[in-house]
């Protein structure tokens, strides 16, 4: 499976909500689309699912564009952010719903579900009676009942306590690995996109401002908003410095006092102003207490962390 | 102070029914002098041919005007809900509704006139009679359903037929095992409420009815000029507890 998106392009009114969008994923990869609210990520997995016509633009799933066929035709599933069970069915009727549409209800395949995302036994169930995980699960399971090799997940994790985020994230992981499917997520959460995806497409504005590994996007930002949306961002000129490779010492080629310290968890976040008026933001391990407020310090970095972004 | 302001607006609403229905069982020949406690009005009632046929005749149009309101408004309420952007679609919308607001006389009126005029020009309805007060009944009980279903699927939203539609289901699918059964409920108290409107009418079944069909509201309330028994005690009593079911089982099903 690949899928291909060409050109895509939607308006609400005079609003436009994708300019000229294009994409290529390749099969049985786990992609994250990234973007705050307003970029066009919900509106370009609603015109893949077929929610929504798009007014221009191919959507190529193997060679063949699926833009025309109505949802019910097309070989994608989606998984909605708030699950969309159905709350009169059981658990087991939930999963099977899509088997029995096409026919092909077997009632080990909707145990076989179960299992593989450790609801067994769950079967008769009410979805009103399962926690938010369970139900996380539900439509997991009723998304790839019939084994489609798309499948659209709508901010899979946003409805979760942050406690159940992390494991529910590896578990998204493994089935994506384990059932070969590819999966394009859509979340505004960076942590999230960095951390489970093999690709990530940010989206700003209607278009794709970068698409690459996490690694890669995160360390090479192209834009100036990809630098600044990925986690923390010093934009020196035409140049994107992270705040973490920014050296702090005694020694150093650019003198600077230290204005606030925040503290992060991991790292204490400094906001400091250097002598021609620069503010740079630095990043210490949190293992030591940081320099007090007011103090001189020496900054220096290597030239190669600047980042030269584009437009 | 609260509990003694809402003990008082209890008493007003329910100290009258109250007081009807424990002169129900009164021994007394007036319905307003307690003679003792006797189960002889309901007996009487029993024995009594006109009120019987006429209960019975209440009850039938009762069903079967909220049966015909159920699928007339359940039609509207559902393209007022789901085929929202077609053009005069607010014009629509208010029109749906205003027979809730209309002064019964109002639409008893106009619905006697369509008739008579209807009558004149094609021979149908033969007269006025319980088919005619059905469907006076029907039209206004159809635009309650229609407002408690159109209510209910703007409250569901479209997400699940989405999400119906994007397992493979064919709109009629998506319709039959998606969007009726979650609206059963709703049908099913619209069908209650209908019922109920058209139990107590005594208005537009008397402008639409005839001669021959005289609903049970229309003949208690034509027996009140002769003076009042306890046999209409007796028998309000009973509707009354008709309406509480169908009222209650209505709520239940709402919620």
């Amino acid at each position: 499976m690949s899928l291909r998106i060409e050109a895509l392009h939607k308006s609400f009114g005079a609003t436009p909500a994708l300019r000229d969008l294009s994409l290529e994923l390749p099969a049985r990869s786990f992609v994250a689309i990234l973007g705050g609210s307003g970029s066009g990520k919900s509106t370009l997995l609603r015109i893949i699912a077929g929610f929504e016509t798009a007014d221009a633009g191919r959507i190529m799933l193997d060679g063949q564009d699926i833009a025309p066929l109505p949802p019910r035709l097309r070989p994608c599933a989606m998984m909605f952010q708030s699950y969309a069970l159905f709350p009169h069915l059981s658990v087991h009727e939930n999963i099977a719903y899509g088997l029995r549409r096409a026919g092909t209800y077997q009632a080990a395949r909707v145990r076989e579900l179960l299992e593989l995302v450790g609801l067994a036994g769950l079967d008769s169930r009410r979805p009103a009676q399962l926690s938010g995980g369970q139900q996380q699960r539900v439509a997991l399971a009723r998304a790839l009942a019939r084994k489609p090799p798309l499948l659209l997940l709508d901010e899979p994790l946003a409805a979760l306590d942050a406690g159940l985020r992390a494991a529910t994230g590896a578990e998204l992981r493994r089935l994506q690995r384990e059932t070969g499917t590819t999966f394009l997520m859509v979340t505004h959460d960076q942590q999230e996109a960095l951390g489970l995806a093999d690709l990530v497409a940010i989206l700003h504005g209607g278009r794709v401002a970068q698409l690459g590994p996490p690694q890669q996007v995160y360390a090479r930002p192209a834009t100036r908003f990809v630098a600044e949306f990925l986690g923390a961002a010093n934009i020196i000129g035409n140049h994107a410095l992270r705040p973490e490779n920014i050296r702090l010492g005694i020694t150093g080629t650019v003198p600077a006092h230290v204005l606030r310290a925040g503290f992060r968890g991991e790292t204490w976040l400094l906001e400091c102003r250097t002598a021609d008026g620069t503010a740079l933001r630095v990043a210490l391990p949190a293992g030591a207490p940081p320099p007090p407020e007011g103090s001189a310090v020496m900054l220096s970095w290597d030239v190669a962390a600047m980042v030269p972004l584009g437009a | 102070m609260t509990r003694a302001l809402l003990a008082l607006g209890l008493v007003f609403l329910w100290a009258p029914v109250a007081l009807m229905a424990a002169f129900a069982f009164s021994d007394a020949r007036q319905p307003f002098v307690w003679g003792g406690f006797s189960w002889r009005w309901f007996a009487a009632l029993a024995g009594n041919p006109r009120m019987l046929e006429a209960a019975m005749l209440s009850l039938g149009i009762a069903a079967g005007a909220a049966t015909l309101a159920v699928l007339a408004g359940g039609a509207l309420g559902w393209v007022l809900a789901r085929h929202g952007a077609f053009r005069g679609r607010t014009l629509f919308g208010a029109l749906a509704a205003a027979p809730l607001v209309l002064p019964e006389v109002v639409t008893g009126l106009s619905l006697l006139l369509l008739f008579v005029a209807l009558e004149r020009a094609t021979g149908w309805p033969d007269g006025r009679g319980v088919l005619t007060i059905l469907l006076a009944h029907a039209s206004l009980g159809a635009a309650y359903v229609a407002i408690i279903v159109q209510a209910r699927l703007s409250g569901l939203g479209r997400l699940l037929e989405d999400a119906a539609a994007d397992l493979g289901a064919t709109p009629a699918a998506v319709f039959r095992t998606v969007t009726l059964p979650l609206l059963l409920p709703s049908l099913a108290a619209g069908w209650g409420l209908a019922f109920m409107l058209s139990l107590d009418d005594v208005v537009l079944a008397s402008f639409t009815g005839g001669p021959g069909a005289t609903t049970l509201p229309v003949l208690l309330f034509s027996q009140m000029r002769v003076g009042p028994t306890p046999e209409a005690n007796a028998l309000a009593l009973i509707l009354l507890l008709i309406s509480a079911l169908v009222g209650a089982v209505a709520l239940l099903l709402r919620r």
